[in-house]
């Protein structure tokens, strides 16, 4: 065999290699929506994390696999409607909450097992008042940080689903272009080009009336490795 | 010679696409600009469009990485870098003596900036007011949104100021400046908008009025380039969930 074509061969199945651990190794994004007005939430996740992560998209379908896919996701995105504690995956009404569900319709974030290593960077409840707090349901985002995540955003007020794509966008675009910036920057960053595009009353919703919970102080390097 | 031919027409096409790119990249944006920024002159770099249905959205930075943002060639957002954006992360005003005092001092800061700012775009800071205020604890930021009112009604004419503990400007937005001010005078029929809403809610729910709604808010925009009362409606179904929707009345 000559040296040349030998060189080729190692060379491609070193790549070949090289390119199925790194897919094998990918982390996942996992992503709920509801319809063709939410699916831009879940195709600029695609579009910006897909280079790195496997990133799943669900639309109006149900919560069977939910808790499972938390515990096994790096970033965990709802797009749906919403009330105080809980929110919903599907149009039959089926959800998840922070407590309080009866497991079926409402599966609760509080029956996972702890998990001290946090393997949930971020879960992002979209939808009206998830980030309330309800006397059955709980509170969505402490209990997703109490049990798996780093970090959890949701929102106390009625959220519109064009300022949700958007800002969605903006966060996910940081994370893409700037993997060195902390989630809490990609909160500003994305706040404050909501209000660059669609002027500063929609912004002051999706910013000021923003429940977080746990650390935001993680990189995206830290989160794709 | 064939050969000869064939190179020479290459490099006549390569050549030719690399100045008509030039040349377009040129006429659409500047690669730099020198600015006036807080009284500081800036020179700041292009550095991507985060194109948007609502239009283009460039964004440069300067030396130390802060980021400007620029619409129809409109200074619309600032964003400090991500070492500033840490730090603001890890201060509060939990370490500071006399808190109360201390807020006092960031309300009056942030509504410097917002006046400072607004003058720069030729227009008066006079019409605007406290809209929201806020502490935002995953990022350190004191956030303050000003807004126009016309008689009694928002208008999408805001400026959002967020500050950290030590009262440095972190970021600012502002889009829409001075252009709703042609319609201060502007008066809102407000049992004709009543009507839409219920028109439109009955179209909407059908026979089957399960769920029940309340007006959000309700602002002066501008949506497909017409002068709307935007109506954000909250829906809340029966099974206790919200959702919401928008109505766009013609103004």
């Amino acid at each position: 065999m000559k040296k040349s074509k030998l060189f080729y061969l190692v060379f491609f199945t070193v790549l070949s290699l090289f390119i199925f651990i790194n897919k094998t190794d990918a982390k996942t994004i996992t992503v709920h929506y509801n319809g063709s007005s939410r699916v831009a939430t879940y195709n600029d996740i695609r579009n910006f994390m897909g280079y790195k992560y496997t990133v799943n998209g669900y639309n109006n379908q149900g919560n069977g696999s939910a808790l499972n896919q938390m515990q096994n996701s790096a970033a965990f995105v709802v797009h749906n409607h919403g009330a105080a504690g809980r929110q919903q995956l599907d149009d039959s009404g089926t959800g998840i909450a922070g407590k309080g569900g009866n497991g079926t319709t409402w599966k609760n974030i509080s029956s996972l097992s702890t998990n001290a290593s946090k393997p949930l960077y971020i879960a992002i409840f979209y939808g009206c008042n998830t980030g309330t707090v309800s006397s059955t349901y709980g509170n969505i985002t402490s209990q997703t940080t109490s049990k798996i995540a780093k970090a959890a955003v949701a929102w106390t007020i009625s959220t519109y689903v064009v300022d949700v794509n958007l800002w969605n966008q903006y966060f996910f675009n940081r994370a893409k272009n700037n993997m060195s910036s902390t989630a809490s920057a990609a909160l500003t960053y994305a706040d404050t080009t909501l209000a660059a595009a669609s002027g500063a009353i929609n912004a002051t919703g999706m910013k000021n009336n923003r429940v977080t919970s746990g650390n935001f102080g993680w990189t995206f390097t830290q989160m794709s490795l | 010679m064939k050969k000869k031919i064939f190179k020479t027409l290459t490099f006549i096409g390569i050549a030719t696409l690399f100045v008509t790119t030039v040349s377009a990249i040129d006429n659409s944006l500047e690669l730099k600009k020198d600015i006036s920024f807080l009284e500081s002159k800036i020179e700041i770099n292009y550095k991507e469009n985060l194109g948007t249905e609502n239009g283009s959205l460039l964004v440069y930075s300067d030396k130390e990485k802060n980021e400007f943002i620029y619409k129809d060639g409109d200074l619309v957002a600032y964003i400090a870098n991500d070492s500033i954006l840490s730090t603001t992360q890890k201060n509060s005003l939990d370490n500071k003596i006399d808190v109360n005092k201390k807020l006092i001092e960031l309300e009056t800061k942030a509504s410097n900036y917002a006046k400072q700012l607004i003058n720069a775009k030729k227009t008066s800071f006079d019409s605007y007011v406290l809209y929201d205020s806020a502490y935002l604890e995953a990022t350190g930021e004191y956030s303050y949104t000003y807004l126009k009112m016309f008689d009694g009604i928002l208008v999408n004419d805001g400026i959002m100021i967020s500050i950290n503990a030590d009262g440095e400007l972190i970021t600012f937005s502002g889009a829409f400046q001075g252009k709703f001010d042609n319609y201060k005078n502007l008066k809102v029929d407000t049992v004709a908008v009543e009507k839409f809403i219920k028109d439109e809610m009955t179209k909407y729910f059908g026979t089957d009025k399960k769920c029940e709604y309340s007006v959000d808010k309700q602002y002066i925009n501008y949506v497909n380039d017409e002068l709307v009362l935007q109506i954000g409606i909250n829906i809340i179904h029966e099974d206790g969930l919200q959702s919401t929707e928008v109505l766009n009345y013609k103004l």
